[in-house]
């Protein structure tokens, strides 16, 4: 399991704004901590983050600097921007909504 | 702001592409390593570590260009991708580029040309305020032959009163004026005299100085000018103080109101733009006078009023007057108000019209051999697309890169086009009417550039569109079993199709030509019934002040004539009221025969002239019963008149014409019964393609009353008339140097003009249909020899099994003939439909004259077959072995 086509659809959106809404972290980083966070059970397949990185720089709800880091390399940082943080409570409380009613489903007997 | 922002970060990925490209890879790099020191940190070997790594992020080269995608411009890259290997495909093959472009500089060259005609004769609007809303009059006389007629100085002021549907009413009619300056030499001015109220109908107003008053065409009133800016220019150094100071015009002083815009010249006159205008006052004779039609006038609309409207209330005022006035009326069957722009553009609109058709049809076959050229150019390419479509190249992508080759072909044919258009402004020049010339100017402007743009896009879809779906359509399952060779079926097919089309249109093409070179040929063979050779011919506008009085100006005229006679190198000279072939209304009056019942209930329009003797010897118009007029034809003598054949035959048939009596106007008026005495032919009088109207020659010195006299002078010379020029000019000057002689010009050129519009029409044709056929000839070879070579191999088979050179002969030729023959038939119906349009631009000719079809298709077939024959030929010649060898 754990195959980015498995992820419901614009889940990764909302767990990458999730993400960087603490602090501005690089691809990798972001990529470890959705794995670390979900206790493994969410093997985002690394590459495809990149596409909905660019996205959402595009779509101005993240923004990127290049930065050194720890070990002194260069890396692109991402971080939540004020349109971002709106987007993720909006895409939080959506993702909220329906999983409350797939448990609803679930749990009917 | 995020928007802003948004399209910041779009800018960036636009024109930053290259570091922002480089910058992705650095990313992705900086996310490998990290996870493959990482994974080095959890054991691996560095060799493992890289692989899984690798594995854990996915395909890079995959990932890199989703991300792009998100970027956006991706369809701008490919477009770009697209033209930059269109143009490198292009650069291999030189031949078959510079034969498309060159096919499509032609088509798209004259189609631009001649739209820059039509812009500048049809569509520009008249540089006058509001100018949809400007109307002129006519009174149409259409029974007697003359349905666009101008308006009598009355009907003006009818036409005036109905201020329901117009908001004013001006008229004009066009003069000459005498003009000298400080005692120099008089030169001859073209004028107009108009009603006060001209400018402010047209709305345009003068430069400096101001327009003329309402109290100024009152009969009376000061005599007062408004100067044209090239006058100005020339004349006064374009100096201000002008205004205020008295010019003379015809030796009477006039007060210089005004200076109007350059380019404003109302009305358009054949022989030169308009230098003054003069306002002018009707005198009640002339308001009494309802048959003399002179007036150009020009109405304004009001805002909200219909043209169909205004015409209502003018066919209403019509009908009152010719109930009212019944004998002053006759003929007239109605009044009619018509867009100026349409009068102005009435004769030369069918002609541009014929043109523009004509040049569309030559940028379709153009299309079509360029489709053409394109499919064939496939077969080759085949290897090429199927390659492209087997390593994922989608239908859409393979159409749209063939579409980008076809799209900077046209460009380049479009920008070539363009300039051949330009750089043909001289000679297009002639395609104008003259009297629209001073307002209607060549120019590149917006419209002629959009419609080249316009025209070389259309160009790009309509070749290349079919072409590129049929070349893209590759299954690769058959083409790779074919081994890339490919059989061409459907392909032939389509070519099939365009080339029948281009032999269509060719025929259309060449059918319209050969109908105007018909009619040219029949123009020139008309017999005017003069001979305008050794003719010279010039106008003499005597000042009213001074030669308004009738015995005055017959002294005048009369050494004017004995000194002509006396130049050596002159056989004779003669004076007559209208030049024959000048006058497109012709000179109009009313005659009844005597004795005659036909004509007593209603007189004969006749075309009626006061000549001196002299006139028609000069232009060698033949008596051929009585005599022809005299010294003895002169006051207080038997009052007589010379007819022409038509009349005679017509008045009185078959009866001797000499001798019976007709007089002017109705068989009840006051003018007095006239003897004939003479008959002469028949001459063409208002036109060569008009036809002969009955002639009434009255003698000038029996003609006191006539508001006509004799004001053109014919001259006979023994040399070249031209040459006479100078002598008659110093002759004039010595009798009366302030009366310049006008408008010098041969009977020739006179006979010329009649000509020479239809001339330049049916050479452009020509040159078109020319044009076409060869673009055509060329297409049709070579598809027949694309043909041939696709089926050497078959060829080869059957030579190989016993088949003969003529079997082979027949099998191309017979496909050569079956398009010729289906190209003809659609061609014949197309032409049928077409030249009903052509109308009054023929003459003397049929519009499906037999003669012309039949020659056409001859000829068309001729070229068509002969274009088949080399390749037929070269198919016989195929050697079975090296054919079989492909195999």
């Amino acid at each position: 399991m754990g195959k980015p086509s498995d992820l419901v659809q614009g889940t990764l959106d909302l767990l990458i704004l999730k993400t960087v809404s603490l602090e501005p972290k690089h691809g990798w980083a972001i990529a470890k901590r959705i794995q670390q966070v979900s206790g493994e059970v969410l093997q985002v397949q690394q590459g495809s983050l990149y596409p909905a990185l660019h996205r959402l720089e595009q779509k101005a709800w993240i923004k990127a600097k290049w930065k050194e880091t720890e070990t002194g390399r260069q890396a692109k940082f991402y971080s939540l921007t004020a349109a971002g943080r709106g987007q993720l409570e909006k895409e939080a409380a959506n993702w909220s909504r329906l999983s409350e009613a797939i448990n609803l489903v679930v749990e009917t007997t | 702001m995020a928007w802003a922002w948004r399209f910041w970060l779009r800018l960036q990925t636009l024109f930053r592409r290259d570091q922002i490209v480089h910058r992705l890879d650095d990313e992705i790099q900086f996310h490998l390593d990290q996870q493959i020191s990482e994974n080095i940190a959890a054991g691996m070997s560095l060799e493992e570590a890289r692989y899984t790594a690798q594995r854990t992020f996915g395909n890079p080269t995959f990932l890199k260009e989703k991300t792009r995608d998100t970027w956006g411009w991706t369809w701008l890259e490919q477009i770009g991708q697209d033209l930059r290997h269109g143009a490198r495909m292009l650069r291999k093959s030189p031949v078959f580029t510079a034969a498309a472009v060159l096919t499509l500089t032609l088509g798209i060259g004259a189609t631009t040309a001649i739209f820059s005609v039509v812009d500048a004769v049809l569509l520009r609007p008249l540089p006058y305020r509001d100018p949809q809303r400007l109307v002129s009059f006519f009174e149409d006389l259409g029974e007697v032959g003359y349905p666009r007629t101008r308006v009598s100085p009355s009907t003006y002021l009818d036409l005036k009163a109905q201020t329901r549907v117009f908001e004013d009413v001006a008229a004009v009619n066009e003069t000459g004026f005498n003009f000298s300056r400080d005692g120099s030499g008089a030169r001859q001015l073209s004028g107009a005299l108009v009603t006060y109220n001209l400018f402010a109908v047209l709305g345009s107003q003068p430069l400096i100085g101001t327009g003329f008053l309402p109290e100024e065409d009152r009969p009376g009133a000061s005599h007062v000018v408004l100067l044209s800016f090239s006058l100005w220019q020339s004349e006064f150094a374009g100096s201000a103080r002008i205004i205020g100071q008295t010019i003379r015009l015809n030796d009477e002083p006039y007060t210089v109101k005004g200076v109007m815009r350059p380019g404003f010249s109302f009305p358009d006159k054949e022989i030169g733009p308009i230098q003054v205008w003069v306002p002018r006052a009707f005198t009640s004779e002339e308001l009494a006078a309802r048959t003399a039609r002179y007036l150009i006038a020009v109405g304004r609309l009001r805002p909200g009023i219909s043209l169909t409207e205004a015409n209502t209330d003018v066919r209403v005022l019509a009908s009152q007057d010719i109930r009212q006035y019944p004998n002053d009326m006759l003929g007239v069957s109605r009044f009619f108000a018509e867009p100026l722009q349409e009068s102005n553009t009435h004769d030369a609109k069918r002609g541009l019209v014929l043109l523009m058709s004509a040049v569309g049809l030559i940028l379709l076959i153009a299309c079509a051999n360029v489709a053409n050229l394109l499919l064939s150019r496939a077969a080759g390419r085949r290897r090429e697309i199927v390659l492209r479509a087997a390593l994922g190249a989608s239908t859409g992508r393979i159409v749209r890169q063939l579409l980008a080759e076809s799209g900077l072909l046209s460009i380049v044919g479009g920008v070539f086009g363009t300039i051949v258009a330009i750089s043909s402004f001289t000679f297009l020049k002639r395609l104008i009417p003259e009297d629209l010339s001073h307002t209607a100017s060549l120019t590149f402007n917006l419209p002629v550039f959009g419609f080249s743009v316009f025209v070389s896009v259309a160009c790009s879809l309509l070749f290349g569109l079919a072409p590129a779906r049929q070349t893209a359509k590759v299954d690769l399952n058959e083409a790779l079993r074919e081994g890339g060779r490919g059989s061409a079926g459907s392909r032939q097919k389509l070519s099939d199709v365009f080339v029948s089309a281009e032999i269509a249109l060719s025929l259309v093409l060449l059918v319209c030509a050969g109908l105007l070179l018909k009619s040219f040929w029949n123009l020139r063979r008309v017999d005017p019934g003069f001979q305008p050779d050794h003719v010279l011919t010039l106008d003499l506008d005597l000042a009213e002040r001074k030669y308004g009085d009738w015995v005055e100006r017959t002294r005048f005229l009369e050494r004017f004539l004995e000194a002509a006679r006396a130049l050596p190198g002159v056989q004779s000279a003669g004076l007559t009221g209208g030049m024959p072939l000048t006058s497109k209304g012709g000179l109009r009056e009313e005659a009844t025969p005597e004795g005659s019942t036909a004509w007593n209930e209603i007189p004969a329009t006749v075309v009626y002239r006061v000549i001196t003797p002299g006139f028609l010897e000069t232009l060698k118009i033949p008596i051929i019963r009585g005599r022809l007029f005299d010294s003895r034809d002169r006051e207080q003598q038997p009052q007589v008149v010379i007819i022409n054949q038509k009349a005679a035959q017509d008045f009185w048939p078959k009866q001797d014409p000499v001798g019976k009596r007709l007089k002017l106007g109705r068989a009840d008026g006051e003018s007095p019964w006239l003897q004939v005495v003479g008959v002469t032919r028949d001459i063409k009088e208002v036109g060569l393609n008009e036809p002969t109207r009955y002639e009434v020659y009255c003698p000038y010195l029996q003609s006191r009353s006539s508001w006509q006299w004799p004001r053109f002078v014919v001259v006979r010379t023994t040399g070249e008339p031209l040459q006479a020029q100078e002598e008659l000019r110093r002759m004039g000057a010595s009798i009366d140097p302030q009366e310049p002689l006008n408008n010098v010009m041969t009977m020739n050129e006179i006979v010329d003009r009649e000509t020479s519009q239809t001339a330049t029409q049916a050479a452009l044709l020509s040159g078109l249909a020319a044009l076409a056929l060869i673009i055509a000839g060329v297409g049709i070879y070579g598809v027949m020899a694309y043909l041939v070579s696709q089926r050497t191999n078959e060829m080869g088979i059957r030579i190989a099994l016993g088949a003969h050179r003529h079997d082979i002969l027949r099998l191309v030729l017979g496909h050569g003939t079956r398009l010729v023959l289906a190209g003809v038939a659609t061609g014949s119906v197309g032409a049928c439909m077409l030249t009903q349009l052509m109308g009054t631009l023929l003459f003397g000719v049929s519009p499906f004259d037999p003669l012309t079809f039949a020659g056409v298709t001859l000829v068309l077939t001729f070229v068509a077959l002969a274009a088949c024959f080399i390749p037929a030929l070269r198919a016989t010649r195929v050697d079975p072995m090296v054919a079989l060898r492909y195999e």
